[in-house]
């Protein structure tokens, strides 16, 4: 279980986050959308200790603001927006630099295994800063997975928290990584996702959580959180969602449909 | 099965690059071995350390000069260049992996120059002490004002540019450009004060020398260089984690926090002791490093100890280069380093604007 | 005056035969040794000795604060003798260590002090009358420059070091290139300040210097006249006006060795026609 309640991030003075309550299960891929400014990014960046906060975050009962980084990063691993590498690391050691630097992970073999789940087999000597954004970041998932391989640990199960995953990715490797993610859930572990496309959020993820200057608008299982007045209100913008038989729901802006 | 055969691709070429690095270990070694013994040789004196150790064996009496000029002369100088050649190469490697940069130099955080101040505070106003006291510190003044300086230096970093137990590497760099000015001015005001024999004592510590090399200075110096040496190869997996960014460090587990500080603490330890019985000698820390990223990789396991190494190697040629080179005279260690490391500073400066501008 | 660093090493041996293989340390103290007949006793010499030439045939084994320790024992001398100031301290601690006596000789820029350098030098190689009597001749020799150098009408005379950068390092009080301005009938312009530092241009408007000494050397010192005189800081003084510059070796004269009566009578002469 990962939670949060009453969380507050002041950043310049300003309240980019008021009194937020934000759960996510394991089982499954949480997503958390919103325009831009919304405070999505900030709500991860709090979830993983990166910025301050009050109020009270829990991921498996270790307490985000106080735990150690290595506690914390024995029960989840995080995959930023900054995919920067300061030195000529190769992709293979980069992910394994992911399994070893703060939690001592399994052989290179997962590494190998990593990168395959992420579509980059054969990489593994190539040079981190020759690859396309793209293959970059999906290098910082594989080193990200590395990191919590399997989705149920000895006590209980582990976390991926990935801040847009699919930013920069075509749309088969945004197929792909979602899959990833999604079978990552399905086999115990738990997933918190910044989305920004509402169509793979809808696609992939049983649960939303549906932010607007820096509040929850709502939360809870997809279907109940993607409607057309939800949307438009958080989005400040007509829009529509259709539901095509048996279970697909796509998203569209309503001006389009006219 | 083709994605199989692609997988150990993978494995292979890691692991390629760290057995690479692992035969540069031993080659390194085996060649900084082979230096030591033959730098016992090299001097303005014919003496060899052979015949000593005859005279030695065989119970004879042994000539005074062979023996100061051996164990007084060499040993303690090819002792002070392992030393301090370690411990800017290593410095070198761990300041470029704290600021992720791979331009980045103990120079640029302050420790050198707070260590210069230092010294140029004992130098110009060490015959204000009262007699008794400078008489007690002798010539060992220098260096340890330096160091003093080049550890109060990182403390009057830490003091600004940390805020609640946090450190921006970016207001850190700043405040070592501010810090730097500071102790210039300081610096040229001890300058203008100074009299004629002080200025030329400045000029050539300056320029960095280990021909002061005693054994009383290695063995003041020595504890502190080998805190840097030995300490730096622990944090190489954090280094190896700050590579990917400081929150991402974080999220794979490591304390980023205090693996900071401890960087600091180590080079503020072994830049300080290194500058304060040498001078400043440039370049090692930016053309090691350097030099084994392009052959092995940048993996800090191996970079530190590589480094530390290579670092030795490099400033042991160069000293037998500078005290044979206008013998009986001698350079100093300072200019022979900077000739050859000023153009391969050029060059990477050339080489990464290439990578920029493609 | 003689400073004896290695005393022990002397006092111990029954009958010191120092000196066979002497290393001088120091421009003055080099040519003391010739002018003492005495050269043919030394192995090397620092990178001061300059003077007479044939001083620079011998061996250099460095500037003479920045000693090699190791190079000083290569010459394999059984005795040093130094100027003040020899360095730095851990070369001159080996030297103890290897036994080899080290002579630190008096210092200063008087005539008392000229004349006891001499002596210490002399009285080292163990040959204290030919020492008596080049003192005494040097004692005669600089009375009689100074004799001539009297004038009623001292000109204020600017020592300039250096030109490094566009800026000026000219001689304070308490400076050898004070007392050889005065020895030779000048004054020094630059008063309050004492050392070699760097004027300000005020400063050196201000000394309104009537003629400017200079160093005869090759690099920064190589400045041309019509480059000294455009300098802004001389503009005004009386120096540019008479385009008035005289420009010296630098051993004969700051050295304070055998030859100071002839820098002294080089300077009068020349501060006696510059601007004339």
């Amino acid at each position: 279980m990962l939670k949060a309640q009453d969380l507050t991030v002041l950043l310049g003075g300003r309240e980019i986050l008021r009194g937020v309550d934000f759960a996510a299960k394991p089982g499954e891929i949480t997503a958390i959308v919103g325009p831009n400014g919304s405070g999505k990014t900030t709500l991860l960046r709090a979830l993983t200790g990166d910025v301050g906060f009050s109020g009270d975050a829990r991921i498996e009962g270790l307490d985000v603001a106080r735990a150690k980084p290595w506690e914390l990063a024995a029960r989840r691993s995080v995959l930023s927006q900054f995919t920067g590498v300061a030195f000529p690391f190769t992709v293979a050691e980069i992910v394994h630099i992911g399994q070893s630097a703060g939690v001592r992970g399994a052989g290179s073999e997962l590494t190998e295994r990593a990168l395959a789940r992420v579509g980059l087999s054969g990489f593994g000597p190539r040079p981190y800063h020759d690859l396309s954004g793209g293959e970059q970041q999906r290098t910082q998932l594989a080193r990200a997975l590395a990191q919590v391989w399997d989705p149920v640990g000895g006590d209980g199960p582990n976390w991926l928290i990935l801040d847009e995953p699919v930013a920069s990715l075509d749309i088969a490797h945004q197929l792909e990584v979602m899959t990833l993610a999604r079978d990552f859930a399905r086999a115990g572990g738990g997933v918190v996702a910044v989305m920004h496309d509402l169509n793979l959020t809808a696609m992939f993820a049983q649960s939303v959580a549906l932010l607007a200057l820096g509040e929850i608008v709502t939360q809870g299982p997809v279907d109940d959180v993607f409607t057309d007045q939800n949307l438009s209100r958080a989005y400040a913008c007509s829009l529509r969602v259709n539901t095509v038989p048996p279970a697909a729901t796509y998203i569209l802006p309503h001006a389009a449909r006219a | 099965m083709v994605a199989l055969a692609d997988t150990t691709a993978a494995s292979r070429a890691m692991t390629d690059r760290g057995q690479l690095a692992r035969w540069v270990m031993l080659g390194l070694a085996a060649a900084l071995i082979l230096l030591c013994g033959f730098s016992l040789f090299v001097g303005a004196t014919g003496v060899s350390p052979v015949a000593l150790m005859i005279d030695l064996i065989a119970g004879r009496d042994i000539d005074l000069r062979a023996r100061v000029v051996i164990m007084d002369i060499r040993l303690p100088r090819l002792a002070l260049g392992l030393l301090v050649g370690a411990s800017l190469a290593v410095s070198g490697v761990v300041m470029q992996g704290l600021f992720r940069n791979p331009l980045a130099d103990p120079g640029l955080v302050g420790v050198s120059a707070g260590a210069g101040l230092g010294a140029i505070l004992a130098i110009v106003l060490g015959g204000l002490l009262p007699s008794a006291l400078g008489a007690a510190m002798g010539y060992a003044l220098v260096p340890i004002a330096a160091f003093v300086g080049g550890w109060l230096s990182v403390m009057a970093l830490y003091t600004v540019a940390t805020r609640g137990g946090h450190t921006s590497v970016a207001t850190m760099l700043l405040a070592g450009i501010a810090l730097a000015a500071l102790v210039g001015a300081v610096s040229g005001i001890l300058i203008y004060l100074a009299d004629d024999a002080q200025l030329r004592t400045l000029t050539f510590w300056g320029l960095g020398s280990l021909a002061g090399a005693t054994w009383g200075k290695v063995l003041a110096a020595a504890p502190l260089m080998l805190i840097g040496i030995v300490g730096a190869p622990l944090l190489a997996r954090g280094l190896n984690g700050l590579a990917l960014g400081e929150a991402t460090a974080r999220h794979m587990g490591l304390d980023v926090q205090r693996l900071k500080r401890l960087a600091v603490l180590l080079v503020a330890a072994a830049v300080g002791a290194a500058v304060a019985v040498s001078g400043g000698i440039g370049f090692v820390g930016i053309v090691v490093p350097h030099l084994l990223r392009l052959s092995t990789g940048p993996d800090h396991r191996f970079l530190l100890i590589n480094a530390a190494l290579l670092g030795a190697i490099i400033l042991i040629v160069a000293d037998m280069i500078a005290r044979v080179i206008v013998a009986p005279a001698e350079l100093p260690i300072g200019i022979v380093m900077a000739i050859i490391g000023g153009p391969f500073f050029l060059w990477i400066l050339l080489r990464r604007r290439g990578i920029l501008e493609m | 005056m003689i400073r004896v660093l290695a005393t022990c090493a002397l006092a111990l041996a029954p009958v010191p035969v120092v000196g066979e293989r002497v290393l001088s340390i120091g421009g003055s103290v080099t040519e003391i040794v010739y002018e003492l007949g005495e050269e043919d006793r030394l192995v090397g010499r620092d990178s001061t000795s300059t003077y007479p030439a044939q001083a620079t045939a011998l061996p250099d084994v460095g500037y003479i604060r920045q000693l090699s320790p190791e190079g000083v024992l290569s010459v394999n001398p059984d005795l040093v003798i130094s100027e003040t100031g020899a360095g730095p301290v851990e070369a001159v601690e080996l030297l103890r260590a290897a036994a080899v006596p080290f002579v630190e000789v008096s210092d200063g820029y008087t005539e008392v002090a000229v004349l006891q350098k001499i002596r210490d030098v002399a009285y080292a190689l163990s040959v204290p009358a030919k020492g008596e009597a080049l003192a005494a001749e040097v004692s005669a020799d600089l009375d009689a420059a100074k004799a001539m150098a009297t004038t009623d009408r001292p000109k204020r005379v600017l020592f300039v070091l250096s030109t490094a950068g566009g800026r000026i390092t000219a001689a304070g009080e308490d400076t050898s290139a004070e007392a050889i301005i005065e020895m030779a009938g000048g004054v020094n312009a630059v008063e309050g300040v004492s050392g070699y530092k760097q004027l300000s241009d005020e400063a050196i408007a201000r000394a309104a210097p009537d003629v400017v000494l200079m160093m005869d050397r090759t690099g920064d010192h190589a400045i041309t006249d019509d480059d000294l005189f455009a300098h802004p800081a001389f503009a005004a003084t009386e120096a540019a006006r008479t385009r008035s510059v005289v420009r010296m070796d630098g051993l004969l004269l700051l050295g304070f060795g055998p030859r100071v009566g002839e820098a002294v009578r080089t300077l009068a002469v020349a501060l006696t026609e510059a601007g004339s």
